[in-house]
């Protein structure tokens, strides 16, 4: 049975948030950062908790942190050992793997996560800005409170307009494509609260025991211990926990990304490749692999069906194997049947994964010019491994060139673009090659953190830990 | 019509000296669990040349018969490894037994590596290398 009473919150609750607000802190002091985490400790709820609340709060915190972050709040270094390698190394030390090079490299991370002094990160979800605004200021007093404790960087998130429906900036309807978890215990989609915060891309997995069901089309519940650590995965007791036990009990990994969004670019892309508005919004299509409505190609490949984008018992169910087994609807090489080949990979439930996150920076709105300002995605990755779960995602499935044989290219939305590589259309009687295609998306920031359970918490604040 | 279509790199006969140590030092491709081993005109691929645990020979005739069978009742159950060719030789050097063990395939090495595993896994039988 899952502790639901110790899982934060994050990894099984979506909390219905319009605003959020990442906070990315550095610890100069252990028994500051210890008084930060002893403060947010009464703060974070767990799943139980947001379930029993989430109709009256009005925002969510999440704390998390980097390895270097348990270090520098005393945890000690036998403990330390234990945690994976992956992890132990931090996401900008594995640029290469994950394809982070050129303008993706670290180096040009604008938010100071890639540097070792990154320890925590302080996430805040909100139904508004003005609640956002309330719970910063009052973040801001408890960090007068706590010495030695910096914020190294801040980014805001907004939903996009229109807001009636979770999108990113490029207009794709979000959250389409739910994982869930065998195991624990409320209703299903549509999630109580309202409109929910904007800007994910790839589809979820569900959790056996989490209380949700799958919608059609997502697959069976998944064990547990692919996403939360303690228990069984999908092919055994589950990993080796890193210790003490108390630590990691009930924890996750987060892998955070921020993605820009080149909305401009993108526009003048869809222009340039399509004469008409119709050709335009086609092109949109193949390269995410559903219209921008979220009607999936499979089940509407010749015209957009705003209904069933909109329709969550239908738009997730199909499959490719039989229904496109060429890429005549969904091009093989598209965003969404890379990140979620569905029964065209092998050992798909090793490799899912659960996604929250927002968009950021300002609207631009259609017709306008691009005004240069960053806009995109920050999102997190979120499961039991990252080296077999994000980490495999961005190198096999995302930026492999090779990706189902396609020899030169890769994702079209988020892989690692540098104006070299093609985009593959299949058509008939011949098919469309989009040559030279440019990047829409480049990497801004991007951490791995440690998501503890509510007792891992209370331990870590504890003065003398490991 | 004269064809101006590009060559495929494999109509041209073509070989490649690994240096050694078993990587271009100046371009070491790293994957997710480490380096990977270059690929090379015959695809991505490794060798493996062990002292079998004394005892364990028959492990390996069984386990060949396991693959044989499997293969049999299900053509494409290694699909997923993408192998061009997979060879096993056992041969005596003073009274023990050694296993070589080569694999061409088109995955690199990370990813090969975690889908026998969960290949093997999902049939319900070690690897061979746990008698080495």
């Amino acid at each position: 049975m899952l502790e639901l009473d110790d899982i934060q919150h994050t990894p099984l609750t979506r909390a219905p948030a319009m605003s959020g607000r990442y906070e990315f802190l550095s610890f100069r002091d252990p028994a500051g950062g210890r008084a930060w985490l002893s403060a947010m400790v009464e703060q974070v709820r767990s799943v139980s908790a947001m379930r029993a609340s989430v109709a009256r709060d009005r925002s969510w915190i999440t704390v998390a942190f980097t390895w270097n972050g348990l270090r520098a709040l005393g945890t000690g270094e036998a403990s330390l050992a234990t945690f994976p390698e992956e992890f132990r190394q931090g996401m900008a030390a594995r640029a290469q793997v994950l394809g982070d090079t050129g303008a993706n490299h670290p180096e040009n991370w604008v938010d100071k996560t890639a540097s070792p002094d990154l320890h925590a990160i302080w996430v805040l979800f909100a139904r508004d800005a003005d609640e956002r605004g309330r719970r910063v200021l009052e973040h801001r007093r408890i960090l007068a409170g706590c010495p030695g404790v910096e914020v190294l960087s801040t980014i805001d998130l907004d939903a996009t307009p229109p807001l009636e429906y979770p999108h990113d900036h490029f207009g794709y309807r979000d959250r389409l494509s739910q994982p869930v978890i065998q195991g624990g215990g409320e209703e299903p989609t549509p999630r109580p609260g309202g409109p929910s915060k904007a800007g994910e891309f790839i589809s979820q997995p569900v959790i056996e025991g989490s209380g949700d069901e799958p919608t059609p089309g997502t697959g069976a519940p998944l064990k547990a211990g692919e996403f939360i650590l303690g228990y069984p995965d999908e092919t055994g007791p589950g990993a080796a926990l890193p210790q003490p036990e108390i630590l990691s009990r009930n924890g996750s990994y987060m892998a955070y990304r921020r993605l820009e969004e080149h909305v401009g670019r993108f526009r003048e892309f869809l222009r340039d490749q399509g004469e008409t508005p119709e050709e335009q919004e086609l092109i949109a299509a193949k390269m995410m692999g559903r219209w921008r409505s979220g009607a999936p190609l499979v089940l509407a490949p010749e015209k957009d069906d705003p209904a069933l984008g909109a329709d969550p018992r239908r738009n997730n169910e199909f499959n490719y194997k039989h229904q496109d087994p060429f890429g005549y609807a969904v091009p093989l090489g598209a965003h969404i049947r890379r990140m979620n080949p569905r029964d065209t990979a092998a050992d798909m439930n090793r490799h899912r994964m659960i996604r929250r996150g927002a968009t950021y920076g300002p609207h631009l709105p259609e017709g306008a010019p691009e005004d240069g300002r960053e806009r995109g995605i920050a999102a997190f990755v979120i499961g039991a491994s990252l080296i077999r779960q994000f980490e495999f995602a961005q190198n096999v499935w995302i930026n492999d060139r090779n990706f189902h044989g396609l020899e030169n290219e890769r994702d079209p939305i988020i892989g690692n673009q540098e104006g070299t590589l093609e985009f593959k259309i299949p058509n008939r009687p011949i098919r469309k090659t989009i040559r030279g295609l440019p990047a829409f998306t480049t990497v801004r920031g991007g951490a791995y953190f440690f998501l503890p359970g509510i007792n891992a918490l209370r331990w870590l604040a504890d003065p003398r830990p490991g | 019509m004269a064809s101006t279509a590009k060559q495929p790199e494999w109509s041209q006969p073509a070989a490649m000296a690994i240096p050694k140590g078993g990587y271009f030092a100046d371009r070491v491709e790293q994957g997710r669990y480490g380096p990977i081993f270059p690929k090379t005109p015959a695809s991505y691929g490794f060798s493996i040349v062990a002292k079998i645990i004394p005892g364990r020979e028959p492990v390996f005739y069984e386990y060949a018969k396991v693959l044989e069978n499997a293969v049999a009742g299900q053509p494409d159950c290694l699909a997923v490894l993408q192998l061009h060719y997979l060879r096993w030789v056992l041969f005596p050097i003073k009274g023990e037994t050694y296993f070589m063990y080569q694999g061409i395939f088109d995955t690199d090495f990370d990813k090969y590596t975690e889908d026998a595993v969960g290949l093997f896994t999902k049939l319900g039988i070690n690897t061979v290398f746990e008698n080495l």
